[in-house]
């Protein structure tokens, strides 16, 4: 067998073969805890110009939501995504869109996750 | 000591975290083919909705509730069953799976198992979206009975040693994990009604019962000697093709027989018993007029025994069968797999059962049927295409076409 090494039959040894790291992969910028990670599509325009209609949103449900934090929200029996903003005791769930006015939320708000980034796929022609 | 997570309502449950809509409102989840139902929500509980009621008896019961009917989406239920024992592991140790919804687990050392628990609930809320209720204490049953107990309180439970008596005496025997209902008519019959009696049962009397019974009592005094639970696996399916149609009920009863006890024997090679049964029977699947029956049925316990499960199958099959139909196939397939220490004996039945299973195998053995029987362990597919499921809701966690919308 160290004959054959020799001789090159089984090919020669990678000089990278000690220094290969993991391929960067999309999934560890943006999900940091799989199992309590989930996607929603975006369906308004609440959050634009931050967050498109379409957009794939990633949610953690894994990370308690903090001031200004963009979270999914349960509003009326739907989700919503808009921004936390804690202002003394009162909680504001606050729109992007400027043509958005901000709302208080009860102390009994329903949050999903917190959303930790969007993904935007490009549709190509043809 | 020894924790049990267990989901409350686990189906309605994830119906529920996707649709907003619904928050408490109430949820039934039906079995394989909209059948019956076999998951509720506490609402739809509340309302007097029995689990295994046919939905066709049931409807207006459930349309004047208001209730929100899903058909079972075991895909969505395996998911964030996955999840939930992902999420388990990351915060225990240990963590054995039991069922879709529960799991066994220990506590990490150097923990105050009152602190842990009531952090492991909040932490599994949080993550999960579900509500698991968290039971510890020094054995698996006993960690059943505090995990029952939790669920009718805050959520967790730490049963201690100095008070378990008192629990065991106000709980019934049939509570007890192991323990079912045939057993109960005899114990009530020995005088022997709570839990507490159970373990104080004395010696002599002990040595008459099984070995997973008397595994119970011991652990209901605090030793520990269910130790590892066997693999569970999700399904198991028998299917076959006739090389002449089959026109008739009784016919068609006697490949069905067959399908049960192969099922049947598989399940007992691995300590499982199945809660319920689902029968598909085709015509010529080539020919333009195919014609595909389906039903399914709860079975009342779970259990692996072959004639529980041909019971279970006849009335649900008599309620759909067409006859004329030249049929060139049958399948049987079983659910809801469970270990066999959840399952029910009877306390005289392990004698009999074992000599008319010899008679039945004796009897196969003459007829032949055992050569026609060709297994096609797990060969369904999509169970999605093959069953009714007129009330499935999305995939949300597993197709992009599916995901959950926000405005
Ligand atoms: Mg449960």
């Amino acid at each position: 067998m160290g004959s054959e090494t020799q001789t090159g039959r089984y090919g020669f040894p990678s000089p990278g073969e000690d220094c290969r790291e993991d391929r960067l992969d999309i999934r560890s910028l943006l999900v940091r805890h799989p199992s309590s990670t989930y996607y929603l599509r975006s369906e308004g325009d609440a959050m634009a110009p931050l967050i498109s209609r379409g957009d794939i949103m990633v949610a953690d449900r894994a990370l308690r939501p903090r001031n200004g934090d963009i979270v999914i929200v349960e509003l009326d029996g739907s989700f919503c995504v808009r921004r936390l903003v804690v202002s003394g005791q009162r909680l504001l769930l606050c729109a992007e869109n400027p043509g958005w006015e901000p709302s208080e939320a009860g102390a009994d708000l329903v949050c999903f996750g917190v959303v930790t980034g969007v993904v935007r796929v490009f549709g190509r022609q043809g | 000591m020894i924790g049990l997570a267990d989901c409350n309502s686990f189906y309605a449950s994830c119906e529920k975290l996707f649709r907003p809509d619904l928050r408490g409102r109430p949820v039934v989840v039906l079995s394989n083919n909209d059948g019956c139902i076999v998951a509720l929500s506490a609402e739809a509980k509340a309302l007097g909705i029995r689990r295994g009621e046919p939905y066709f008896r049931c409807r207006t019961q459930l349309e004047r509730g208001h209730v929100a009917v899903f058909s079972s989406n075991y895909t969505l239920y395996q998911d964030m069953s996955d999840r939930t024992v992902e999420i388990l592991r990351s915060l225990a140790c240990d963590v054995q799976p039991y069922s879709i919804d529960e799991s066994f687990f220990s506590l990490p050392g150097g923990t105050d198992p009152e602190t842990y628990a009531g952090r492991l609930y909040n932490t599994l809320k949080r993550r999960t979206g579900l509500t698991i209720s968290v039971g510890i204490a020094r054995t698996r049953t006993l960690a059943k009975v505090a995990n029952h107990m939790a669920k009718h309180t805050r959520g967790w439970m730490v049963l201690r040693e100095e008070d378990e008596r008192a629990v065991l005496a106000s709980t019934a025997v049939s509570e007890v994990w192991g323990v079912g209902w045939r057993y109960q008519a005899t114990l009530v019959s020995l005088g022997l009604k709570t839990a507490l009696d159970l373990a104080c049962m004395d010696e002599r009397r002990l040595q008459r019962f099984p070995v997973t019974f008397r595994r119970t009592v011991a652990e209901l005094n605090g030793v520990a000697c269910i130790e590892s639970l066997p693999d569970v696996r999700r399904s198991f399916i028998s299917g076959i093709s006739f090389s002449v149609p089959k026109t008739s009920l009784a016919q068609i009863m006697q490949t069905l027989s067959c399908h049960c006890r192969n099922l049947s024997s598989k399940m007992a090679r691995r300590n499982l018993a199945a809660s319920e049964v689902f029968v598909q029977l085709g015509t010529d699947r080539f020919a333009e007029d195919y014609r595909l029956l389906e039903c399914s049925a709860a079975l009342p316990r779970a259990s692996n025994y072959a004639p529980d499960l041909l019971a279970a199958v006849k009335p649900a099959l008599e309620a759909v069968f067409v006859p004329g139909l030249r049929y060139k196939n049958s399948r049987v397939g079983v659910f809801g797999l469970c270990p066999l220490e959840c399952r029910q004996w009877s306390l005289f039945d392990d004698e009999s059962r074992i000599e008319a299973a010899r008679k039945r195998d004796t009897m196969a053995a003459l007829v032949g049927q055992r050569g026609d029987l060709r297994t096609l362990t797990d060969s369904f597919g999509d169970k999605r295409r093959i069953c009714r499921s007129e009330f499935l809701s999305p995939c949300y966690t597993t197709r992009w076409s599916d995901i959950p919308g926000a405005g």
